[in-house]
C-alpha cells in the first residue's frame, strides 16, 4: 500500500554547522487498510516524515510510493506535488476554513484543482454522506467556528474522507482535546476506520493512542525509527531501553550477563541475580540492563520467602495513589524500584517488603549507551 | 511576525531533482521576481534619479548643486526653523500625547471617551483644513481665541499662528493623537503587576511611576518622539499656510518655493529634497534601532491583561477637565470654525450680528464650480484606484514574505516598507525628475498621481496585509493543498478570505490617507487633474474661504463616514473570530 524507502529530509540548523537530519534514512510499509502509527517524543520527525509522505515537505532524499504510484523518488525525478496525490489528511489544529461553514468546508476539496468539474448534485451527495459518516449531517449550515473541538475534529475527518483518499494522515488529531473527550473520540476514530476499511498514517507522542489503535507501531527517536512491531510486541518486547521506557514506563536495573541457562538466562546485578527469558542485543559476558514493567512485579509481604533468583527484599518509600492503582517506590540496597498494584493493597512507608520479578517479564538489554538507535 | 516553523532549506540538495519537480516553484519564482522588480521600480526609480539630478550638472558628476543650494540666501535661518519647528513640535505632541495616553490606560479619570474621539482626529481632519482653521482662531488681531484672551485680559497668553510659535503649537496638536496612539499601546502592553510589585516594595505612587512605569516604556516613548520628529520635518501644510507669508522658511516650503517661482531652481529642490530625505532615513533607522532594543523590555504576555486602573482620588476632576479642553481644542474648535466659516458669505468673528448673513449659499458654489466637482471625482477615483492596487499587490507580497520559502524574500518588506521615510514632497520631485522628460507621456495625467500614492502607501499596506496574514495558521494552507487545490485556488479561496478584515481596513486607511494627500500632489497636478486637497490649497491661495470652508466640511463628514465604516466592517467581519 504506502511503501517508505531511506527516506530522509534535512534542515539547516543555525546553531551548528551544516545541516541536520530531521528524518535519516527511514523505511517502512503499510499495509491495506491497516492503522500504522508513527510514535515518538517531539523532535523525533514523525511529523516531517508524514509531511514528506503528504507532499508538504520535499525530502532530500528516498522514495515514496503508494499502491503502484510513486509520488517521489530522488533516483528517478519523481516528484507530485501535495494536492495531485489523492490523499486525506488531518492536521493538528484541524484547519477548520473559519469563512465557510461546514457544508463547504467539505466540499471544498470537490470544488477545486482536478476534481473542480463534479457536478453539483455529486457534491451535495458525496458531501452528506461524509458528514453522516462522522455524524455532523445535522449541522452542514452551521458555521464552523461555532462547533466544539470534538465537532471540529470529526469535521477535519469528514473533509479528509470526502475525496475517498487511497491513504488517511492524521497528525496529532487529538492531541487538542480534553482528556474525557480525547478517550471517547478514540474509540470513535478506531471505528470509523475499521468501518471505512481506509489505510491511515496517524502521528502521535501518546503512547495509549498509540497502543490502544494501531495495528503497527513504529516508534521513532532522532530521526530513526527504533522499532517497527505490533502494539503487543512493541510493549512486552522492547527491542532497546529508549522504546522500553518511552512506551509505557519500565524499571531498568544494571548488571551483567552471567550464563545462558536452560531456562534461560542469569543476569547478575548489584541486589542479587535475576534469571530472563530474553536477551536481546546483548551476550554472555557483557552489561546490560534489565527491564521490568512496574506492573508486573510482584510485592509480597510475607517474610518466609527471601534469597533465592528474582527475589529481592526492601523497604517502601513513597506512595502514590493514583485512582484506580497504587504506585509504590521500593528502596532496594542498590537500587530503586516503581511497583504499580491493585489500589486495594495498602503499605505504609517504611514497611519491609520482599519483590518477585517473574522472569517471562524480564527482558535483558543492552546498555542506553551502547544501544543501537534503529533497527 | 511569524517565522515559519518548518524553516526551508536554502537551495535543494539536487538542481536536477529541483527542476523537474513540480511546476510551482518556477512559477513562484516568477512571481517573486516580477514583484522584486516592479517594488524596486516604484522605490529605488525615485531615489535614483533624485541622486542623479542632485550629483550632477551639464558637464557630469559634481557638487556644484550642493554649493550653489546651499548659498541661497537665508539659508542658515532656514535650517535653524527647520529644527526648531521639528522638535518643537514633537516636544508639543510627545508630552500631551503621552500624558493622556497614560491617564487615559492607567487612571479611573472620566471622559476617556473623548480621549478616543480625538485620536482619529488626525484621520479625518486633513492638516491644510485644521492649519487653516487655526489661522481664524489665533491669528494675530482676528484669531477668535486671542479676541477672547484680550477681553478677558490674559494678553499675555496670546500667541500668533503666524510665527514659530505659533507654528508649532498648531503642528503639535495635530500630531498629538498619534502620539496618543502609539503610548496608549505601549502602556497597554506593560504588565500591571511590575508596578504593583514596586508598590509592594514600599515605593510610593510617584516613585513607580518615575522609575517603573516610565523606564518600562522608554524604548517606545523614544521611538515616539523619534517619529514625532521626522513627521515634523516633513510636514508640509503648516510651513506652507503659515511660515511662507511669516517668512519662517523650513526644508519643505524652500523646495516648494524653489519649483514655484521663476527661474525654476531645480538645484535647490533635489539638494534639498535629498538632505531631508537623509534626515528622515537617519530619524527612522533610529527608531528601528530603539524598537528592536525595546524587546527585551516587551511584557506582552499574550494573555490579555486588564490594567488595574490607578485611583486618582482628588485629582479625578480636574484630570477629566484637562481631558475635555484637550477635546474642545483638537476636535471641536477646529470644526466648528470651518462649520462657522462655511455659512458666511466673508468671514465675520462669531457674533449676534454674524449670525444675521447665515446662509448655505457656499454649499451650493460648490456644485455650481465644476473645477470642484472634477477635483472631487479625480480624488476619488484616485484613492479608491490606489488603495486597490496596493492592497492587491501587498497581500501577495505579504504571502511570498511570510509564507513562501523564497531565498530573499526579506528584500521585498525592506523594499515596500521604505517609502515611509519618503517625504511626500520629495517623492514629488523625484517623480517630475523621472516623467518629465521620460518617453511615458504620464505627466501631467491622473497616472503619475496613481504611481505617487501607491509608492507612498506601500508601507500602510505591507503593514496591514502582513499582520492579518500572520494570523493566518500555515496548516490552514496545507489542508487547501492536501485537499487538492492548485496554489492559485488556495490563495483566491482560503488565503485572501481569510485576509479579508486586515485587507478591508487597510483599503479603507489607504483611502482616506489618499484623499488627505497634499504634498506629492501639489508637486504633480495639472490643469485637469487637481484633486480634493489641491483646491482646497487653491481656494485658500484666493482667499475664498467660504468656499474652502463647505468644502472642507464635507470632506470632513465623509471621511468621518468611512472612517467609521472601516470600524464598523472590521467589528462586523471580526465577529466570526478568527
Amino acid at each position: 500500500m504506502l511503501r517508505v524507502e531511506n527516506l530522509v529530509k534535512a534542515y539547516k540548523d543555525d546553531s551548528k554547522q551544516g545541516r541536520v537530519r530531521a528524518v535519516d534514512d527511514v523505511s517502512f510499509t503499510v499495509e491495506d487498510g491497516e492503522f500504522f502509527t508513527l510514535l515518538g517524543p517531539s523532535g523525533c520527525g514523525k511529523t516531517t516524515t508524514l509531511r514528506c509522505v503528504a507532499g508538504l515537505e520535499w525530502p532530500d532524499g528516498g522514495e515514496i510510493a503508494v499502491d503502484d504510484r510513486v509520488l517521489f523518488s530522488s533516483g528517478r525525478n519523481i516528484a507530485v506535488a501535495a494536492n495531485d496525490r489523492n490523499l486525506g489528511m488531518v492536521f493538528q489544529s484541524y484547519a477548520i476554513w473559519p469563512h465557510m461553514n461546514v457544508f463547504d468546508n467539505v466540499a471544498f476539496p470537490l470544488r477545486v484543482g482536478s476534481r473542480r468539474r463534479t457536478p453539483k448534485p455529486v457534491v451535495s451527495e458525496r458531501v452528506e454522506r461524509a458528514l453522516a459518516v462522522v455524524e455532523l449531517d445535522h449541522l452542514a449550515g452551521r458555521y464552523a467556528t461555532k462547533l466544539s473541538g470534538g465537532q471540529q475534529q470529526r469535521l477535519a475527518l469528514a473533509r479528509a474522507l470526502v475525496i475517498e483518499p487511497t491513504l488517511l494522515l492524521l497528525d496529532e488529531p487529538l492531541s487538542n482535546l480534553d482528556a474525557k473527550l480525547r478517550e471517547s473520540l478514540r474509540f470513535e476514530l478506531k471505528r470509523l476506520q475499521r468501518d471505512q476499511g481506509i489505510t491511515t498514517v496517524y502521528v502521535t507522542h501518546d503512547q495509549v493512542e498509540a497502543l490502544s489503535m494501531s495495528n503497527t507501531i513504529a516508534v521513532m527517536r532522532d530521526g530513526q525509527i527504533s522499532q517497527i512491531g505490533s502494539p503487543f510486541s512493541v510493549y512486552l518486547q522492547p527491542q532497546n531501553t529508549f522504546v522500553a521506557d518511552f512506551v509505557g514506563s519500565t524499571n531498568l536495573l544494571t548488571g551483567v550477563v552471567e550464563a545462558q541457562e536452560d531456562e534461560g538466562w542469569r543476569i547478575r546485578t548489584q541486589d542479587g541475580p535475576v534469571l530472563v527469558d530474553k536477551v536481546v542485543g546483548t551476550a554472555v559476558g557483557e552489561p546490560c540492563v534489565v527491564s521490568i514493567r512496574p506492573e508486573h512485579i510482584e510485592i509480597r509481604t510475607d517474610s518466609s520467602s527471601t534469597g533465592g533468583p528474582n527475589l529481592f527484599t526492601g523497604e517502601i518509600g513513597t506512595r502514590l495513589f493514583a485512582g484506580e492503582s497504587m504506585q509504590y517506590q521500593v528502596q532496594l540496597p542498590h537500587a530503586q524500584l516503581t511497583c504499580r498494584t491493585a489500589a486495594a493493597q495498602r503499605l505504609s512507608t517504611g514497611k519491609p517488603v520482599s519483590l518477585y520479578l517473574p522472569r517471562e517479564y524480564c527482558t535483558a538489554l543492552p546498555l542506553p549507551a551502547a544501544a543501537p538507535t534503529a533497527t | 511576525m511569524t517565522q515559519l516553523l518548518d524553516a526551508p532549506p536554502a537551495g535543494s540538495p539536487s538542481p536536477s531533482v529541483q527542476a523537474k519537480r513540480t511546476r510551482r516553484p518556477t512559477l513562484l519564482y516568477l512571481l517573486g521576481a516580477v514583484t522584486v522588480a516592479l517594488l524596486a521600480y516604484l522605490v529605488l526609480s525615485p531615489l535614483v534619479y533624485l541622486t542623479w539630478r542632485g550629483l550632477t550638472t551639464g558637464e557630469g558628476l559634481s557638487l556644484a548643486n550642493i554649493a550653489s543650494a546651499y548659498s541661497v540666501s537665508g539659508t542658515p535661518e532656514m535650517l535653524f526653523n527647520s529644527f526648531v519647528f521639528a522638535i518643537g513640535s514633537a516636544a508639543v505632541s510627545t508630552i500631551s500625547g503621552t500624558a493622556l495616553a497614560f491617564f487615559c490606560v492607567r487612571s479611573n479619570a472620566p471622559f476617556k471617551p473623548l480621549l478616543y474621539a480625538a485620536s482619529i482626529v488626525p484621520l479625518i481632519v486633513p492638516g491644510i483644513l485644521f492649519t487653516i482653521a487655526w489661522v481664524f482662531l489665533l491669528s494675530k488681531d482676528v484669531g477668535v481665541i486671542n479676541v477672547a484672551l484680550r477681553g478677558i485680559g490674559l494678553d499675555w497668553l496670546q500667541v500668533d499662528a503666524f510665527s514659530l510659535p505659533g507654528m508649532i503649537l498648531i503642528d503639535g496638536m495635530h500630531l498629538s493623537p498619534l502620539v496618543f496612539l502609539l503610548m496608549f499601546a505601549a502602556f497597554r502592553a506593560t504588565d500591571p503587576a511590575l508596578e504593583e510589585s514596586a508598590l509592594m516594595s514600599g515605593a510610593t505612587v510617584p516613585q513607580t511611576i518615575r522609575r517603573i512605569t516610565l523606564p518600562l516604556v522608554r524604548p517606545a516613548l523614544l521611538g515616539a518622539i523619534l517619529i514625532m520628529v521626522v513627521r515634523g520635518l516633513e510636514s508640509f501644510e503648516t510651513p506652507a499656510v503659515l511660515g511662507i507669508p511669516s517668512g519662517n522658511w523650513v526644508f519643505t516650503s524652500r523646495i516648494y518655493e524653489a519649483l514655484h517661482t521663476y527661474p525654476i531652481r531645480y538645484d535647490v529642490a533635489s539638494i534639498y529634497s535629498l538632505s531631508l530625505l537623509l534626515l528622515t532615513v537617519l530619524g527612522l533607522l533610529l527608531v528601528q534601532r530603539a524598537n528592536s532594543r525595546g524587546e527585551r523590555f516587551q511584557t506582552i504576555s499574550g494573555k490579555g491583561f486588564r490594567p488595574r486602573p490607578l485611583d486618582l482620588g482628588a485629582w479625578r476632576w480636574p484630570v477629566s477637565v484637562v481631558f475635555a479642553v484637550y477635546f474642545v481644542v483638537v476636535v471641536v474648535l477646529p470644526v466648528a470654525i470651518l462649520l462657522w466659516m462655511s455659512l458666511l458669505p466673508f468671514y465675520q468673528a462669531p457674533s449676534a450680528s454674524a449670525l444675521k448673513s447665515v446662509s448655505f449659499a457656499n454649499y451650493g458654489r460648490i456644485l455650481e464650480t465644476s473645477s470642484i466637482l472634477t477635483s472631487v471625482s479625480n480624488s476619488a477615483i484616485l484613492a479608491v484606484v490606489s488603495a486597490t492596487a496596493v492592497m492587491l499587490f501587498m497581500s501577495v507580497v505579504a504571502w511570498l514574505v511570510l509564507k513562501s520559502r523564497l531565498p530573499g524574500r526579506r528584500i521585498l518588506e525592506t523594499l515596500a516598507s521604505f517609502p515611509l521615510a519618503m517625504p511626500g514632497l520629495v517623492l514629488g520631485v523625484a517623480l517630475i525628475f523621472i516623467y518629465l522628460r521620460s518617453p511615458l507621456p504620464i505627466y501631467g495625467t491622473l497616472v503619475i498621481l496613481f504611481i505617487a500614492y501607491v509608492t507612498r502607501y506601500l508601507p500602510y499596506g505591507i503593514r496591514y496585509a502582513s499582520s492579518s496574514l500572520s494570523q493566518v495558521s500555515t496548516e490552514l494552507e496545507d489542508s487547501a493543498r492536501m485537499s487538492g487545490a492548485t496554489w492559485w485556488d488556495t490563495f483566491r479561496r482560503v488565503v485572501l478570505p481569510l485576509m479579508g478584515p486586515g485587507i478591508v481596513a487597510g483599503w479603507v486607511y489607504i483611502v482616506v490617507v489618499s484623499v488627505r494627500e497634499l504634498s506629492s500632489s501639489i508637486l504633480l497636478y495639472s490643469q485637469g487633474t487637481r484633486v480634493l486637497s489641491v483646491t482646497i490649497w487653491e481656494l485658500w491661495e484666493n482667499g475664498e474661504t467660504g468656499v474652502l470652508a463647505a468644502v472642507g466640511v464635507v470632506m470632513v463628514v465623509v471621511l468621518m463616514l468611512l472612517v467609521g465604516a472601516a470600524y464598523r466592517l472590521g467589528a462586523k467581519i471580526g465577529v466570526r473570530e478568527f
